[in-house]
């Protein structure tokens, strides 16, 4: 089980079952002391991992970073 | 050109996304350090196994590759090809025990919160609470820069994977920084 912030990467890797976080690199499970957050990413992919998922699913749990741009500026590899 | 477009080994031309865009610029970024550079492409996914018992009742094994160590143990080589070892992290390990180095994010949010990236305590504290069994007796953790992918595949992962088997492990919880 496995989570992936950059989905069309992981789509060439297959792994058994991804779930996509959009979040930014080095904060992959949330903010600096979000725990509410950091426990839903966790018990979200916990479920989907019992879930009855054919291999290779890639699932997004729907988590967006919505506090600033960091997400978009590290897709565009900009410092 | 693939059927969808893509370029000869698959990767989007015209991204339709920020991310798909990204991962164009990954390859190109990680081929100025180490010409030829590709992502690792598969034929078919890796077999999936559901859980054999509820979660309640299910050993969770950490992998991370945050780039986590317990103090003490050497950092990850920082080098253009990266680095394809990992370390093994006691699951009682205090987190001020924790260090991080990494080429691809900033730590500093991790040692501030190693949650953010290595989740140990957390699930620890999951289990304490009975959402799930418990949490394998090791952790593990990769630096996610690592270009060979040989060495991942036929070294590391078969390790990694040996030794979450004789801890028991029903799940592993593999978590990218």
């Amino acid at each position: 089980m496995s989570i992936t912030q950059a989905p069309e990467i992981t789509r060439l890797s297959r792994p058994s079952l991804t779930c996509v976080v959009a979040h930014p690199f080095g904060l992959t499970l949330g903010a600096v002391g979000d725990e509410p957050t950091h426990r839903a990413v966790i018990e979200a992919v916990l479920r989907t991992a019992a879930e009855d998922h054919p291999a290779g699913s890639v699932i997004d749990l729907g988590f967006a970073w919505t506090r600033d741009d960091l997400r978009e500026r590290q897709l565009r590899k900009e410092r | 050109m693939s059927p969808d477009g893509g370029d000869e080994l698959g990767v989007p031309l015209n991204p339709a996304s920020e991310v798909e865009g990204f991962a164009v610029l990954e390859r190109a970024t990680v081929q100025r350090l180490v010409p030829g550079f590709d992502w690792r492409r598969f034929a078919a996914p890796s077999p999936r196994h559901r859980p054999a018992v509820p979660l309640g009742q299910a050993t969770i094994g950490l992998v991370s590759t945050s780039g986590a160590r317990v103090a003490g143990q050497p950092p990850f080589i920082r080098s253009r090809r990266g680095d394809p070892s990992f370390r093994e992290i006691p699951a009682d390990t205090a987190i001020g025990q924790l260090e991080f180095n990494h080429v691809g994010y900033d730590v500093r949010n991790a040692y501030a919160d190693p949650d953010c990236v290595f989740p140990l305590a957390l699930l620890c504290r999951l289990a304490d609470e009975g959402l799930i069994g418990g949490v394998a007796a090791r952790a593990y953790s990769l630096m996610g820069y690592i270009t060979q992918t040989d060495v991942l595949l036929e070294e590391t992962g078969p390790a990694i994977a040996r030794a979450l088997a004789a801890d028991n492990v029903d799940l592993a919880f593999l978590v990218p920084a």
